[in-house]
């Protein structure tokens, strides 16, 4: 290896004659600079190119993070549209019930609305059937005392006749 | 008593007129007191079942004293002669004037049977397999009102009607409205006689020589019914020798009472084991479907059923029920050997409407054995005619009471 000797140059000297020196080792010199200059853009370079991995990394992490996200995002956007679609499956199974209630709502409706009229109906056919109840009783009523009456009339009629046949024999025997 | 008779196409019609000492009051020969309501009654017999006019003048006297004898007390004049024969048990047997007499008597061979329907009957029936049958048959009067159209007499008829064409029976129905002649207690015979006056306004186109009834032991020896619960040899209605008796032989159609000496549970059993069974009825309610099975009368049949059987009782019927009311209260009851009978002998009888009966009346199997025997004196009393074939019969199907059994007939009320 070569030593390189330092003197003590003024600077107007020294850049003189590092003009010179330089133009005499103007290559080696150049060389030196351009291999430090490119050891340093190396370095730059590495640095850049450690910063960038560092970046890709970062990135790459970010992504997968963000992919992680996204599957999540995605599981959870196709639970919801399962559930939404459930939901909806029930909305319609619910909207058939209540189109079904509504039915038998309307049914029952119906179904009230003739009963009351058969109640209505059967109001005034029981005040009728009372009345003909009442006027059975009376006509029964009245049945039970005409017989009654009838089969007074009639032993009266067999007496009057013993009176008659009575008297008959009576007069018969005036008469004699 | 003036009573008079006409006649047109087989329907006989009976008016009478009250004398001075008469009443529309009076007792049937039971006792049970009566009251009448009016003075006429028809006889419709089968169209052309009569040659006219020509019944035996005693046959329609007889006819028409079972319907005037209640109201009668002195004299009765018939609107044709009767025989001095028929005159004198009038006489002798009833203190009753009767007239005019003259004519002779009548007689026939042939053994008629009063037939209801009813299970003593048929009983009677199964004894004489060859008799004609002639049903009375209810109809309703002109004059009154008929307030008692549940009695199905048409059932009956028909019933008695179906006889005649499923066993070659000879049944003959007569028709009369002569219970509505009864205003008190109810429609009815005035004389139980009155169940007669068919077989007597036909005895002579029949040749009738007796008269067949369904009346049991019961109802001859003991009291029966509606009569005092008593040992009854005189009873005025159905004994040979009681004013009934010598009246009706008087005309030549003397009773006849096969089933005499047989309790209900013996005439039930030969009922149900005759070829009749299917035809018998006793239910005046029940319509063509068969029995109500829910009146009185049902329950007791029921009730005898049920111990010829030796089964339990079967009935809708409680104890509260109307029908049921009678077997709530304490003994006697009428016919009450038969209910001792049936309580001896129905399973379980604790648990049905008779159950208070029961245990009031402790009878046993032992205690109603005499029941399932006959009582040999009611078989002495029929006429000689027909005696051999009711005694060959009863030994046949029956058997005679012992001596012990015997005093149980004949002490019956007394203890
Ligand atoms: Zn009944």
């Amino acid at each position: 290896m070569m030593r390189f000797v330092r003197v003590l140059v003024p600077v107007p000297a020294r850049r003189a004659v590092r003009s010179r020196l330089d133009a005499r080792y103007v290559t080696r010199a150049g060389l030196r600079e351009s291999v430090e200059k490119s050891r340093a853009d190396l370095r730059k370079t590495r640095e850049d190119l450690r910063k960038t991995r560092e970046d890709l990394r970062q990135t790459q992490e970010e992504l997968r993070a963000s992919v992680q996200e996204g599957k999540g995002a995605s599981q959870e956007i196709r639970k919801l549209g399962q559930e939404f679609k459930a939901e909806r499956k029930k909305d319609a199974a619910h909207l058939q019930d209540m189109t079904n209630g509504l039915r038998q709502l309307e049914a029952l409706v119906q179904e009230v609305t003739a009963l009351r009229a058969e109640v209505r109906q059967l109001r005034q056919l029981k005040t009728a059937v009372t009345k003909a109840g009442e006027a059975a009783a009376t006509g029964h009523q009245l049945a039970l005392q005409t017989a009654e009456a009838l089969d007074h009339v009639l032993q009266n009629e067999a007496r009057v006749w013993q009176a008659v046949d009575g008297l008959t024999e009576r007069t018969a025997a005036t008469d004699q | 008593m003036r009573v008079k008779w006409t006649v047109a196409d087989d329907v006989w019609n009976l008016t009478f007129l009250l004398d001075p000492e008469d009443e529309i009051t009076g007792n049937c020969s039971d006792g049970a007191a009566l009251e009448l309501r009016t003075n006429s009654c028809q006889i419709r017999l089968p169209k052309g079942a009569t040659n006219g006019a020509n019944v035996h003048p005693d046959l329609l006297a007889v006819a028409a004293w079972t319907v005037v004898a209640p109201w009668t007390r002195q004299k009765v004049t018939f609107d044709r002669p009767i025989s001095p024969a028929l005159a004198e048990v009038f006489r002798t047997h009833w203190n009753v004037d009767a007239g005019p007499v003259g004519g002779d008597p009548r007689s026939g061979t042939r053994l008629g049977i009063s037939y209801s329907g009813g299970a003593d009957s048929m009983a009677a029936a199964d004894m004489f397999p060859d008799a004609p049958f002639i049903h009375f048959q209810r109809i309703s009067h002109p004059r009154v009102p008929n307030r008692w159209s549940f009695y199905r007499s048409d059932v009956l008829a028909g019933l008695a009607q179906e006889t005649a064409r499923e066993t070659g029976r000879e049944v003959t129905t007569v028709q009369s409205d002569l219970e509505f002649l009864l205003r008190l207690p109810r429609p009815g015979y005035p004389e139980h006689h009155a169940v007669t006056v068919g077989a007597l306004l036909l005895a002579d186109e029949l040749d009738l020589g007796g008269i067949a009834l369904g009346y049991e032991l019961g109802s001859r020896w003991l009291g029966g019914d509606r009569y005092t619960h008593r040992y009854s040899p005189d009873n005025p209605m159905w004994s040979a020798d009681g004013k009934w008796g010598r009246l009706m032989s008087a005309v030549g159609l003397p009773m006849v009472l096969p089933v005499g000496g047989l309790s209900e549970p013996v005439t039930m059993r030969i009922a149900m084991e005759s070829d009749l069974a299917p035809y018998v009825r006793w239910c005046l309610r029940g319509d063509r479907s068969g029995p109500c099975q829910k009146c009185a009368k049902c329950l007791r049949k029921e009730l005898i059923l049920a111990a010829v059987e030796r089964r339990p009782l079967r009935t809708a019927l409680s104890a509260d029920s109307t029908p049921a009311r009678k077997w709530q209260e304490p003994p006697p009851y009428g016919g009450q050997e038969t209910i001792e009978y049936g309580c001896a002998h129905v399973p379980g009888i604790e648990h049905t409407p008779f159950a208070k009966a029961a245990a009031h009346l402790q009878a046993t199997e032992e205690s109603t054995r005499w029941l399932e025997h006959c009582y040999a004196p009611a078989i002495a009393e029929i006429p000689e005619r027909w005696r051999k074939q009711v005694d060959a019969y009863i030994a046949d199907k029956v058997g005679l009471m012992t001596e012990d059994e015997v005093r149980r007939v004949e002490t019956w009320g007394t203890r």
